[in-house]
C-alpha cells in the first residue's frame, strides 16, 4: 500500500474505535493509529549478516471513564479485533480509581494534515538500502584500523493518527532514511573502546553528504582513541563533548522542566520559573518543528496538541515548564504540547529536538581548538557512559573515547577514567560555552562546553 | 492455535530453502501508582510471525501480523527478496548444520495459567497499598511510585530442519520507587523483583513489607550520605552486582557475535580469565533457587537449552552461541539466540548469568577487608569489547577494619573484568537471583536475570576529590 492508502486505512480503523466507545458509556477517548514500514541491512563483524522488512500497524487506545484510566495497545488490523479492543479498554478503566486530572486534549483551533515526505523516499527499494548499507561500510572502514562490530542502514516510512473524541483528528506522515556504526579501532596490540555515530535525513538528496560527514566522525573518534593510557586524578575543570554536553546537560535540564516530575518532588526547581538556576552563559531550547531534525519531528505532540519550539534555559533562566493534559490540569494550566510516545504507550512528557548553546550573555565566540587551550591541562569527555540521578544530580561514571589536554593541546587518549559530581552545581559552573553546535546522533545539538568542578579519577 | 500451527507447517513446508517461521503473542499488562493516582493501567497485545530464510547462504527476514496463508506467503516472499538482493554482498556463506538440540513438543512453564486467572482487581489494590504505605514509609518520604507488569508470551517456532515447538511463560515484575527529600535535598530509592512464574515467584526473596522499607530506607540514607572516596578498592559485591558483573563484564565479551568481532574473550578458551574460584555459568533454567526472570527452554531458533559453563575453575570454558556461530566454531549452538519480538530476527542473547555458590562465610569476607566498599543497588551499566566495564550502585556503604558503616551516595564502579575476576579471593554460600526486573539492551531488549553469591574482589570506585 502506498503511504496515502495506509492513512486512509488508519483513519478509517480510527473513527471506527472511537464509534464503538461512544456506543458504550460516556466517556473521554482519543485512539493514537501508527503504520511504520521498514527496510533495512546490517553488517556485522566483518560481513553482512541480514536484510530485513517489516510493516506493523499499531493503535494505542485510551478512555476516561468517570475519571477512570484505561488503556490498551493491539497491532492487529482486524475489524473484529479493534471493536474488541473498544471493549476491553472501558473494561480495563473500570478497575482503576478515579481522578479529576485524566483528561484528553480539547479541540484546538486548527487541525490537519502534516507531512514529510520527499517524493524520492516515499517508496525505496531493497537494492537501494544494500548499496547505501556498502556505503556506509566502506566509509567506516577507509582506515584499515577500524573494526566494524555492527553497522545499519534503514529506510522508515510512517504514517500516523491521533483522533480524539472531543472532535478533531491530526495526521502525518514522514520517510527517512536512518544509518549507525558501531565500532572500534583495533591493531595488533590494542582494541580501543567502542564508540558509535550516526544520522538520519528526510531528503534523498541529503543522505551521501550526511553520511560521510557521520561515519567519518566515528572513524576518527576510534582511531584517535589508539594509544590510550591511564590520565591523572584531580578536580576542576573539564571539558565536555557536545556529545557528554547531551548526555549530561541537556538530559538533566530536560528532566528538571518536566512539570510532572515538579509535580512528584523530583526537581529541586520546582518553584523556580523565571528564577536563575543555572550559568547565566546557558540556553537549552527544544524544536520539534525543525524538519531538518526528522529524529524529532513532531507537528503534533502524542495527545494532537499543536507544538512549538520552547526555551527552556534562556540566560540561566528557567523558562518554560512542559505539561501534557495530566500534568496540566493538575497544575491548572494549558498543556504545551510536550506529551511523548507513540501507540504502545501512555503518553510521556519530554523534548523533541533538544539543542544546548551559548545565552547572549556568554558571547559565545570561542571555536573548539579555543576552548581546548582555555582548558590547558585537564580531561576532555567524548562520551560519559555511567549513571545520572536527575533527582539529586549526582551522577558518576567513565569517559569513554576521551582524551587528556596538556599546555593546551591534544595530547593522548585515555582509559579507565572515572568522573563524578553533581549536576547542579555543572549547570552552575560553566566557564565558557563554544560557537559552534554540532549536530549528534538522535538529533540533538550542542557545543563543547567548559565546566569546573568536576572529580576525575584515574585508575 | 492449532489452526496457526497448522498454517506455519504448511508455510515451513513449502518453502524451497531453510526457513524458520516464528510466530509470537506477546500480551502485557502494567498497573502502576504514583503519588496517589493511577500512572497506568493498560493492555497490550502484539501478535504476528517473524519468517527468516537461508538463500545461497544469506539470511534474509520479514514480518506480519496478518495470519491469512496470502499474508504468510507474501511475507515468505519479501525475506526472500531481501536475501537475494544481499547474496551477491556476502563474503562468508552461512552454513546451518544440523543438530539434535532441536527442540519439538510443548513446552509450557508454570504459572502461566494461575496468573491470568488471578483478578486485576487484586493485583491493582496491592499495587495501590504498596504506593500508600511506601509515601507513608518515612516523614522524608515526599512521592512513591508502585507497578506491577505482567508479559505472557506464546511462541510457536518452526524449522525446515526439524525444530516444531510450542512454548508458554509468564514473567510477573514489580517495581518501587521512593523520592525523599530533607527541604535542601532529594534522593531516589528503589527496590524491584522479576521472575519466570506466577505471583508468588515475585515474594521468594522479599516481602511487601521489605521491598517497602529497602525502598523508602534507600531514600532516607542517600539525603544524609557523604560522597565515596574515589580510587582502587577493595570491595564486596552483593548477588545483585555479582549478577551484573557476570552479565555486563562478562557475559557480553563471550557472546560469539562479539567474540567474532575480536572482544577481548576471543582466542581464549581453556585460557585462565579469573580465579580459580570462580565458575561462571548462563543458564535457561534456574539453578539454585527457582524463579529466576531469565528462563528459557527452547530458543528464537527453535534449539533446547542448556546451562553453559562460561568460565569453569578460573579457565574460559565456552562462548554463547546461536546456530550460524555454533557453525562457525564448529561446536553445538547453546540456544541463546533470542528476538524480542515477531518483527526481530534473533541474536545471541544471555539469560540468567551467575556465578555459582563458593564455600566462605560473608562476615568473614567482610573482616578481611580494612578499607573498603559493601556495593549494593545496582543501577545498570555497560561494558566495552575490551572487558572495561563501569556500573552504577545506590547502596553503597563503606567497610573500615573489616565492619559494615555508614552509607555513601551512588558510586559507578568500573575495571576490567577479567583482570577484577583475577583478583577475587573468596566467594560466598549464598546465592540469590536479584537482577530479574532488568533488561538487557543489545538493538533489542531482552528478559534476561542474573545473580550469585557474595564475592570479594579489587575494582574501581568512581568518587569525589578534593
Amino acid at each position: 500500500m502506498n503511504h496515502q492508502d495506509i492513512l486512509k486505512m488508519l483513519l478509517k480503523n480510527s473513527e471506527l474505535i472511537l464509534n464503538e466507545l461512544s456506543t458504550k458509556e460516556p466517556a473521554q477517548s482519543d485512539v493514537i493509529a501508527s503504520h511504520s514500514s521498514e527496510l533495512r541491512v546490517v553488517f556485522e563483524h566483518k560481513d553482512f549478516s541480514v536484510s530485513t522488512s517489516n510493516a506493523t500497524a499499531m493503535y494505542g487506545i485510551r478512555s476516561i471513564v468517570n475519571g477512570r484510566l484505561g488503556f490498551i495497545t493491539t497491532n492487529s488490523n482486524d475489524e473484529g479485533a479493534l471493536r474488541a479492543a473498544a471493549h476491553e479498554v472501558q473494561q480495563v478503566a473500570r478497575l482503576s480509581t478515579p481522578s479529576p486530572h485524566h483528561q484528553i486534549a480539547t479541540r484546538p483551533e486548527s487541525f490537519g494534515h502534516f507531512e514529510s515526505v520527499d517524493t524520492k523516499l516515499a517508496e525505496f527499494s531493497p537494492r537501494e538500502v544494500c548499496e547505501y548499507a556498502e556505503k556506509v561500510v566502506h566509509e567506516a572502514l577507509r582506515d584499515n584500523r577500524v573494526s566494524v562490530d555492527r553497522a545499519e542502514f534503514s529506510w522508515n516510512r510512517t504514517e500516523w493518527v491521533l483522533a480524539n473524541s472531543n472532535g478533531f483528528t491530526q495526521s502525518a506522515a514522514q520517510a527517512t532514511c536512518s544509518w549507525f556504526v558501531m565500532g572500534m579501532a583495533r591493531t595488533e596490540k590494542e582494541v580501543t573502546s567502542f564508540d558509535y555515530d550516526g544520522g538520519s535525513v528526510p531528503l534523498k538528496s541529503e543522505i551521501d553528504n550526511e553520511l560521510e560527514r557521520t561515519i567519518s566522525g566515528f572513524r576518527d573518534s576510534v582511531v584517535c582513541s589508539l594509544g590510550a593510557r591511564k590520565g591523572k586524578t584531580y578536580k576542576g575543570p573539564v571539558l565536555l563533548h557536545p556529545s557528554a554536553v547531551l548526555d549530561l546537560i541537556g538530559g538533566f535540564v530536560a528532566a528538571n522542566c518536566s512539570g510532572l516530575r515538579h509535580q512528584d518532588g523530583m526537581s529541586s526547581w520546582k518553584g523556580k520559573f523565571r528564577h536563575q538556576v543555572a550559568s547565566e552563559k546557558l540556553n537549552v531550547y527544544e524544536d520539534p518543528l525543525d524538519r531538518k531534525r526528522p529524529e524529532g519531528w513532531m507537528p503534533f505532540d502524542r495527545e494532537g496538541v499543536m507544538t512549538s519550539r520552547h526555551n527552556l534555559i534562556q540566560d540561566g533562566f528557567l523558562n518554560f515548564i512542559a505539561h501534557n493534559c495530566f500534568s496540566a490540569h493538575r497544575e491548572g494550566v494549558q498543556p504545551t504540547g510536550n506529551a511523548l510516545g507513540g501507540a504502545r504507550s501512555l503518553p510521556s512528557l519530554g523534548f523533541s529536538n533538544l539543542s544546548v548553546g551559548g545565552s547572549r550573555v556568554s558571547q559565545a565566540r570561542m571555536t573548539d581548538d579555543e576552548l581546548v587551550r582555555k582548558l590547558h591541562n585537564g580531561l576532555v569527555i567524548k562520551r560519559f557512559s555511567g549513571n545520572s540521578d536527575m533527582t539529586s544530580g549526582h551522577f558518576s561514571g567513565v569517559a569513554k573515547n576521551s582524551w587528556w589536554v596538556e599546555n593546551g593541546a591534544r595530547s593522548f587518549p585515555v582509559i579507565e577514567v572515572m568522573v563524578a559530581g553533581n549536576l547542579f552545581d555543572v549547570v552552575q559552573q560553566i566557564l565558557d560555552v563554544g560557537a559552534i553546535q554540532h549536530k549528534m546522533i538522535g538529533g540533538g545539538m550542542a557545543p563543547y562546553i567548559l565546566v569546573d568542578g568536576l572529580s576525575v579519577t584515574s585508575a | 492455535m492449532a489452526a496457526i500451527r497448522d498454517l506455519l507447517r504448511q508455510v515451513c513446508g513449502r518453502a524451497g530453502h531453510w526457513t524458520e517461521v516464528r510466530y509470537h503473542r506477546r500480551q502485557s499488562r502494567v498497573l502502576g501508582v504514583r503519588k496517589g493516582e493511577v500512572s497506568e493501567m493498560s493492555s497490550k497485545h502484539y501478535e504476528g510471525v517473524g519468517l527468516r530464510v537461508l538463500i545461497d547462504g544469506t539470511w534474509g527476514f520479514a514480518s506480519t501480523s496478518d495470519f491469512t496463508k496470502q499474508g504468510l506467503e507474501a511475507a515468505l516472499k519479501a525475506a526472500e527478496q531481501m536475501a537475494w538482493q544481499l547474496t551477491t554482498r556476502k563474503k562468508e556463506k552461512v552454513h546451518i548444520p544440523s543438530t539434535k538440540k532441536l527442540a519439538k513438543g510443548e513446552f509450557w512453564l508454570p504459572g502461566f495459567e494461575e496468573l491470568n486467572a488471578k483478578p486485576m482487581e487484586e493485583k491493582f489494590e496491592f499495587v495501590r497499598m504498596s504506593e500508600e504505605r511506601l509515601r507513608k514509609a518515612a516523614p522524608q518520604i515526599e512521592a512513591a511510585l508502585c507497578q506491577y507488569t505482567e508479559v505472557f508470551e506464546e511462541k510457536m517456532i518452526l524449522t525446515t530442519d526439524g525444530a516444531d515447538s510450542h512454548l508458554r511463560l509468564v514473567r510477573p515484575e514489580l517495581r518501587f520507587l521512593a523520592i525523599g527529600s530533607d527541604g535542601t535535598k532529594r534522593a531516589t530509592g528503589y527496590d524491584s523483583v522479576g521472575g519466570t512464574g506466577g505471583w508468588e515467584c515475585l515474594f521468594l526473596n522479599r516481602s511487601q513489607e521489605q521491598f517497602i522499607d529497602n525502598a523508602a530506607a534507600n531514600a532516607v540514607n542517600l539525603l544524609k550520605a557523604p560522597q565515596a572516596d574515589g580510587g582502587r578498592k577493595k570491595v564486596i559485591l552483593s548477588p545483585s552486582m555479582v549478577g551484573l558483573l557476570c552479565h555486563e563484564a562478562i557475559g557480553h565479551t563471550v557472546e560469539a557475535d562479539f567474540v567474532n568481532a575480536g572482544s577481548v574473550a576471543a582466542g581464549k578458551i581453556g585460557f585462565e580469565v579469573a580465579s580459580p574460584l570462580v565458575n561462571l555459568c548462563d543458564s535457561g533454567q534456574s539453578e539454585f533457587t527457582e524463579g529466576a526472570g531469565g528462563i528459557l527452554p527452547v530458543d528464537d531458533e527453535g534449539v533446547l537449552t542448556e546451562r553453559t559453563y562460561i568460565i569453569k575453575g578460573g579457565k574460559l570454558a565456552s562462548y554463547l552461541h546461536n546456530r550460524e556461530s555454533a557453525a562457525h566454531h564448529g561446536v553445538e549452538p547453546t540456544g541463546n539466540a533470542r528476538a524480542w519480538e515477531f518483527s526481530d530476527e534473533p541474536l545471541i542473547r544471555m539469560r540468567n548469568t551467575y556465578i555459582e555458590p563458593g564455600t566462605s562465610k560473608l562476615d568473614d569476607m567482610v573482616a578481611g577487608i580494612e578499607d573498603g566498599y559493601y556495593i549494593d543497588g545496582p543501577q545498570g551499566g555497560q561494558a566495552d569489547a575490551t572487558g572495561e566495564f563501569m556500573f552504577g550502585a545506590n547502596k553503597v556503604r563503606r567497610i573500615r577494619n573489616g565492619k559494615i558503616g555508614e552509607y555513601v551516595q551512588s558510586v559507578t564502579v568500573s575495571g576490567n573484568a577479567f583482570e577484577v575476576l583475577k583478583s577475587v579471593d573468596a566467594i560466598s554460600k549464598d546465592f540469590k537471583w536479584d537482577l530479574g526486573s532488568g533488561h538487557c539492551g543489545k538493538g533489542q531488549p531482552a528478559k534476561v536475570d542474573a545473580g550469585g553469591p557474595f564475592l570479594r574482589c579489587e575494582l574501581l570506585v568512581g568518587g569525589a576529590q578534593k
